[in-house]
């Protein structure tokens, strides 16, 4: 039995999602209720920073990955070669 | 007469006309310090945990590989939910308000995501205002919680861990006063009715007609 690799991308993106949605609702709350200060943009604009470059790095490091490619479940499923 | 340390950057929205601005909380820096300290350690952990496992023991994993895939998502899920976390507590820290005019005391709070409560209380029903240092953290780092007590028994308007909590009390104090100084004798009459009517016993011998007398006396 083959796995295909987009299942992880797949199980990613809904993660992503559900992650996407609660930081826009702290975001929301910032903006709409907290008094826009010094201590507010700061923090807000730097976790949308940190977000974004996350994100970056992470898209980076998976961009070359053939998603349409399967490994077999069983065997060859981790791809490590362990401790050299 | 000491300066308060709690110094006011901006107004609120719900500002009345002529209303002023005595002081406005928010809780202790530590208290934002301990989730930021948090930060800090979670974003160490792995960097130490994946640095010893590729740098020192020599390990490696094959790019394009499930568990290449699930080592990327994963710390990037990791980190992502470490910041959310820290954000949240922060928007948590920075919502939670407690404003003091010259007319009432408001008091904001964000509980979870999708809760906010705003109550005020008229700063002539205040009858009773008591600070709390608890413990050794709050003792030395100077902070702690100022109750207020409201007409009725069980009413109780509380500012959590705000800093210099003594000061915070005598600030409401002096607050109360001021108002009541300024207050026609006809609205304290009707104030202390309200507050006949909410308490079960009455409130002494200083009633607030007499405290108003005094109040007057008095130049704060």
């Amino acid at each position: 039995m083959n796995l295909p690799l987009w299942i992880f991308l797949l199980i990613y993106l809904i993660a992503l999602a559900v992650y996407l949605f609660f930081a826009f609702f702290n975001i929301y709350h910032m903006t709409r209720f907290g008094f826009f200060d010094f201590l507010g943009k700061f923090n807000t604009i730097l976790f949308i920073s940190v977000v974004v470059t996350i994100l970056t790095i992470t898209i980076i490091l998976v961009f070359n990955t053939p998603w349409l490619d399967s490994v077999p479940i069983t065997g060859g499923l981790l791809g490590s070669n362990g401790p050299e | 007469m000491k300066r308060s340390p709690h110094k006011i950057k901006t107004m609120f929205p719900s500002q009345r006309e002529g209303e002023r601005v005595i002081m406005m909380l928010r809780r202790h820096w530590v208290i934002i310090w301990r989730y930021v300290s948090m930060l800090i350690l979670f974003n160490i952990i792995p960097v130490a945990v994946f640095g010893f496992l590729f740098l020192y023991l020599g390990w490696t994993i094959v790019p394009g590989t499930p568990l290449y895939l699930m080592f990327v998502f994963g710390t990037s899920l990791y980190y992502l939910v470490i910041w959310l976390h820290y954000f949240h507590e922060f928007v948590d820290y920075h919502l939670d308000i407690w404003i003091v005019t010259d007319q009432r005391i408001i008091n904001i709070e964000q509980i979870g995501l999708f809760n906010r409560v705003i109550s005020e209380l008229n700063i002539l029903k205040v009858q009773d205002v008591t600070s709390e240092l608890k413990g050794k953290v709050q003792t030395m780092l100077n902070y702690g919680s100022v109750y207020i007590q409201t007409a009725g028994t069980t009413q109780r308007f509380q500012f959590e861990q705000v800093k210099d909590p003594e000061e915070v009390a005598r600030i409401i104090i002096r607050a109360h006063d001021n108002a009541i100084a300024k207050t026609t004798p006809e609205e304290i009459q009707r104030v202390q009715q309200e507050k006949d009517m909410l308490n079960k016993t009455p409130i002494g011998d200083n009633t607030l007609k007499e405290y108003a007398q005094d109040a007057k006396g008095k130049k704060f």
